[in-house]
């Protein structure tokens, strides 16, 4: 899911701080490698959620109004269960 | 217990706490267009990626709504991604903030939180912010330097 960090303009952009900087290894070592929400395809395989030419797949296709807010729903749920995949630091959410 | 790791104090201001965050994520892909005042992050990630300390593909796009749209690309991919706009670099990312919450690519974007004209003002205003509430990101706001670099 997408996420903005707000800061306020020059009251914070500009103005000089001490902060504490972790070592990059640590922090490298929080971050690791990007992981992906499994879906499932029509043929019932389990494929991470990204674009793969071995297991092409449509992002953003269009939807008519029976589907657009079940889809939006949908949206908020993976927010909402969101928070419970970060404690569990479960790699497989549900979306 | 876990082993306490030592921590470096850096003067920095807002902008670069950002930069330094994003450079120590070990990013793939940063997608932006400069704009005040969000400025000093793209500049230090540029340095960054001129100088070879990070890895970053770093994308030079002709609008905000060509970066969104590079960012949304990008992360349906492989790969990790930043970007950072502030007013009406944000007000024009509109359309692809929509597009990238319903792809549920996960992009991190730093807002440097700036009025919108008219008339023009350069300085603090979440009024930016505020107009994208409803397209489905997440919004966290800093505090401080410090909250940045986490």
């Amino acid at each position: 899911m997408p996420v903005i960090v707000g800061l306020d303009g020059f009251t914070l952009s500009h103005t000089l701080e001490n902060a504490q900087i972790l070592p990059d290894q640590t922090v490298r070592d929080f971050v690791k490698i990007r992981q992906f929400p499994v879906v499932l395809t029509p043929e019932g395989k389990t494929v991470p959620f990204k674009l793969d030419p071995e297991t092409p797949m449509t992002m953003g296709p269009v939807a008519l109004p029976n589907y657009y807010f079940e889809f939006k729903r949908a949206r908020r749920s993976a927010y909402e269960n969101g928070s419970d995949v970060q404690k569990s630091n479960h790699l497989h959410a549900k979306i | 217990m876990k082993s306490v790791v030592k921590q470096e104090t850096h003067a920095v201001n807002g902008d670069e706490a950002v930069a330094l965050a994003v450079k120590q994520a070990d990013v793939d892909v940063v997608a932006a267009y400069p704009i005040t005042p969000q400025t000093i992050i793209v500049e230090k990630l540029s340095e960054y990626v001129a100088n070879h300390e990070v890895e970053t593909e770093y994308v030079c796009t002709e609008s905000e709504h060509s970066a969104m749209a590079a960012c949304l690309a990008a992360s349906a991919t492989e790969a990790r991604i930043f970007t950072a706009t502030a007013s009406a670099g944000l007000a024009l990312m509109h359309e692809m903030l929509f597009v990238t919450s319903g792809c549920r690519a996960p992009v991190v974007m730093a807002v440097a939180n700036r009025a919108l004209s008219a008339p023009l003002n350069i300085h603090g205003d979440h009024s930016d912010a505020m107009a994208e509430r409803d397209s489905g990101w997440i919004q966290i706001y800093a505090e401080n330097a410090q909250s940045m670099t986490q």
